[in-house]
């Protein structure tokens, strides 16, 4: 089984008159590294909770590994995916971190060397080890999110969603967090990250899913989707400076998605420039 | 969408009413409902209520919680039957077994009930879908000397009831996907498994006090004894016409009686 | 250039905490100026904007020394009242900050605690819903607005009170990318239309940098850059370690060895690349 995650007509609304996620088709594979983008009300959320049963469909269906979510239940799901909210201040209440990283495998029934095994490798992996019996309160919001990370990651979750999980931090932080991911990505997990930056599309995401008013509007790589006029203008999405003024300059075939890209290209066309004028 | 009956904004004659004609009105209503007891008089009060909503253009909405009013007042009525035993009996509500007597007086009084019931509950729904809490409170400050600080308080916490509930949506969420259920029938154990939820909200309140009262302080709170109000609310012709109309009605009714 | 705010070697200590949050801070905010404040997380930044807006002295419990005055004041013989009246502040938190339940209500409330006439409080309201460009949200509730929503009228709010000046801590950093432009572009137009001095605090370094007359670099406590933010960028881009983000255009100017001009907006961007492709001097 190679999907992780398998979404067939999914619709889904509160109300009988607001349809939020309208005719969903999306396969997820194991071990991709996943950007969900899309403005604000665009659905990208609701898609999102989906992933772990949080949600379930009104029409069609979504399996998670193979599991039709609508016959199991959020806790027997989360097994296979893993949910990190955007602030993480919303589940922290133990009074060491290490507690806290261990409430999600305990209520999975572990207990003793083997408990204690699975969370020192989750608190390990976000590089919070050294502080396992400090008050996770005093930690800073950037160490704060890493917990709730980790707290997924004890779980042995196959795949992990996270729900802008760079907001509110700073730069340093917010590279921190993504580089995580990657590293965890490489270990084979399969992550879902939404975000509205697409500095950090760029940079991380393998594949872009593109939301706008509960449909799927595109669905490739960044640099695909960058190219794409209409899509960036109907998701209200704004691609990297760089990326916008290699465009507006018409001189790249593939437009570069950081400074280093452009410069290379740059130079390229400085040396062929030269050519043309020295032939 | 936070509460079942909240503000709604209209331009109308009863919105343009000074709060406490209304607050008395509701009153008034209240009062007229418990003295009058004939389902006639009961009705042409509860028509009149109508009329009210009809007048605050809002008679969609009102209409909407007359549907769920009106079962509830059904429900009472049945009760009221069933429990009336004295006076002639009028038929049987299990007529074969000659079972449950329905008697006159019992019909009688259990439309009486059922009317009450609908006519208390619909005049509070009116006055708190044309007046907002914080105009009310204003009055109970200006007319009635509370002290400002303690109307301030009230309308406040009424103001954060929709970020709370908002809150606790999301860490129940957060906690779900952890595994994270309340458990047991033992009431300790119970207590003790909402404490995944209770703290990260006692947290969370206590970071947006702060900040509340930084928000406040920075906009200049409590710096002037006498603190003046956008909307200062002066009783109109309208409000001395309804109100003196009232007194006459109550006046006139408890003849009736 | 007049000075709005002036701080002089400003320190302040939280109770029950062991080290300073801000160490010896000389700065100053000119009238009709817009200052970028920046610097990772824990550098003190949210202190050093409650130091603009009298939460420190007069509500925030620490030690405080050094000397700070709103024009020409020592705001220890003010009182908040008095200094709120002439520094707005708005905060991070777009929900929080809100105190009241209805749009037109937030806006009257700091007026009505200054004890305006109900007429003039509502010719406030007029003028500066239509300055912030937010008519149509005049009756609604505040907790249905969007996070971007919030902050504008968290803003207009404060412009009720004519401040001379506004402290911005962190507003967009819970809005997504068309509400943080929204914001931002709100108090470009404010600094340029009302000569009101801005300092704002943000992450965002990208999106506020081209506004910004100057940029503001905070460490653990201390200024450590401070200058033209086109400058301040290009020194800061070769240190690995500064924690804070360097905008695309300012590497490229780096890798391009750009050493006239360093774009930060698109426009002297590209005039940057077409001058390099004719072999100019950037």
């Amino acid at each position: 089984m190679n999907n992780i995650i398998v979404a067939k007509d999914l619709t889904y609304g509160y109300e009988r008159d607001t349809v939020v996620l309208k005719d969903i088709n999306l396969k997820i594979n194991k071990g991709e590294m996943i950007a969900l983008t899309g403005k604000n009300g665009s659905g990208k959320t609701t898609l999102s909770k989906h992933f772990n049963g949080l949600l379930k469909p009104t029409k069609g269906t979504i399996l998670v590994d193979g599991i039709d979510t609508r016959e199991e239940t959020v806790d027997r799901i989360a097994l296979k995916v893993g949910y990190v909210f955007q602030n993480p201040d919303h589940q922290i209440f133990n009074d060491t971190v290490y507690k806290e990283a261990a409430f999600g495998p305990e209520n999975q029934g572990l207990e003793g060397e083997e408990l204690r095994k699975r969370v020192v490798h989750a608190l390990e992996a976000v590089g919070l080890l050294e502080y396992e019996n400090i008050y996770p309160y005093s930690l800073s919001k950037g160490q704060r999110q890493r917990l709730s990370i980790a707290s997924v990651i004890a779980m042995n979750s196959e795949a992990i969603v996270l729900d802008e999980p760079t907001t509110g931090l700073d730069h340093r932080e917010s590279l921190e967090i993504m580089e995580l991911l990657k590293e965890l990505n490489s270990e084979g997990i399969t992550i879902i990250f939404i975000t509205h930056d697409m500095n950090l599309v760029a940079k991380y995401g393998q594949r872009m899913i593109v939301l706008s008013q509960g449909e799927i509007i595109a669905d490739d790589s960044p640099r695909n989707i960058f190219k794409m006029k209409k899509v960036i203008e109907r998701a209200h999405l704004r691609v990297p400076l760089i990326t916008e003024l290699a465009q507006e300059l018409e001189m790249f075939r593939d437009a570069p998605l950081d400074p280093q890209e452009f410069f290379q290209g740059l130079c390229e066309m400085r040396r062929d420039y030269a050519n043309v004028l020295t032939s | 969408m936070s509460s079942p009956v909240s503000y709604i904004s209209r331009d109308s004659i009863i919105h343009d009413l000074h709060p406490l004609t209304k607050m008395i009105a509701s009153l008034w209503f209240l009062t007229l409902g418990i003295i009058l007891n004939k389902p006639v008089y009961l009705a042409a009060i509860l028509a009149l209520i109508l009329v009210c909503g009809f007048a605050a253009s809002i008679s969609r909405e009102i209409f909407k919680s007359l549907k769920s009013i009106t079962v509830f007042a059904f429900i009472i009525f049945l009760i009221q039957i069933i429990f009336y035993r004295s006076g002639e009996v009028a038929f049987y509500i299990i007529p074969g077994a000659n079972l449950l007597p329905a008697t006159l007086e019992g019909i009688n009084f259990g439309i009486s009930i059922a009317l009450r019931m609908m006519i208390i509950l619909l005049s509070f729904v009116i006055l708190l879908s044309t007046t907002q809490v914080r105009d009310m409170m204003m009055v109970l400050v200006e007319k009635l000397k509370i002290p400002y600080d303690y109307a301030f308080m009230f309308v406040t916490a009424l103001r954060f009831i929709p970020t709370f509930l908002g809150e606790v949506a999301k860490i129940q969420e957060a906690q779900r996907t952890r595994g994270y259920k309340v458990d047991g029938i033992n009431p300790i154990k119970k207590i003790y498994s909402y404490v995944p939820i209770a703290l990260p909200l006692v947290m969370m309140s206590l970071s947006k006090g702060e900040l509340l009262a930084l928000a406040m302080e920075t906009r200049a709170y409590g710096i002037q004894n006498r603190r003046t109000y956008l909307k200062e609310w002066r009783m109109g012709r309208m409000d001395l016409i309804l109100i003196i109309g009232m007194f006459l009605l109550i006046v006139l009714s408890i003849r009736l009686v | 250039m007049k000075e709005k705010i002036k701080l002089e070697g400003v320190s302040f200590k939280y109770s029950r905490r062991e080290s300073p949050a801000i160490k010896d801070i000389c700065f100053s905010l000119k009238s009709g100026e817009f200052v970028l404040l920046t610097g990772p997380a824990g550098a003190g930044k949210s202190t050093f904007a409650n130091c603009l807006n009298g939460v420190i002295p007069h509500f925030q419990k620490g030690e405080m020394g050094g000397n700070i005055y709103l024009e020409g004041v020592n705001t220890k013989d003010l009182s908040t009242g008095k200094i709120a009246t002439k520094v707005g502040s708005v905060f991070q938190d777009p929900e929080g900050q809100i105190i009241c339940a209805q749009v037109d209500e937030e806006i009257a409330y700091g007026l009505e605690n200054l004890g305006l006439p109900p007429r003039v409080i509502a010719e406030r309201i007029d003028e500066v819903l239509h300055l912030v460009g937010i008519e149509d949200l005049r009756n609604r509730a505040t907790n249905t607005l969007s996070g971007g929503q919030k902050q504008r009228v968290a803003t207009a709010a404060v412009l009720a009170m004519e401040p001379k000046v506004l402290i911005l801590d962190e507003p967009t950093s819970e809005l997504d990318p068309q509400g943080t432009e929204q914001v931002i572009q709100l108090l470009h137009r404010l600094n340029r239309e009302k000569n009101i001095a801005i300092l704002l605090i943000e992450q965002k370094v990208e999106d506020a940098a081209p506004y910004a007359d100057r940029l503001v670099v905070l460490r653990e406590g201390e200024i450590i850059r401070e200058g033209a933010p086109a400058q301040v960028l290009m020194e800061l881009s070769s240190q690995r370690e500064v924690g804070i983000e360097i905008p695309q255009f300012v590497n490229l100017a780096k890798l391009m060895d750009a050493k006239k001009s360093i774009p930060l907006d698109i426009l002297q961007a590209k005039t940057m690349v077409r001058n390099y492709l004719r072999g100019w001097e950037i």
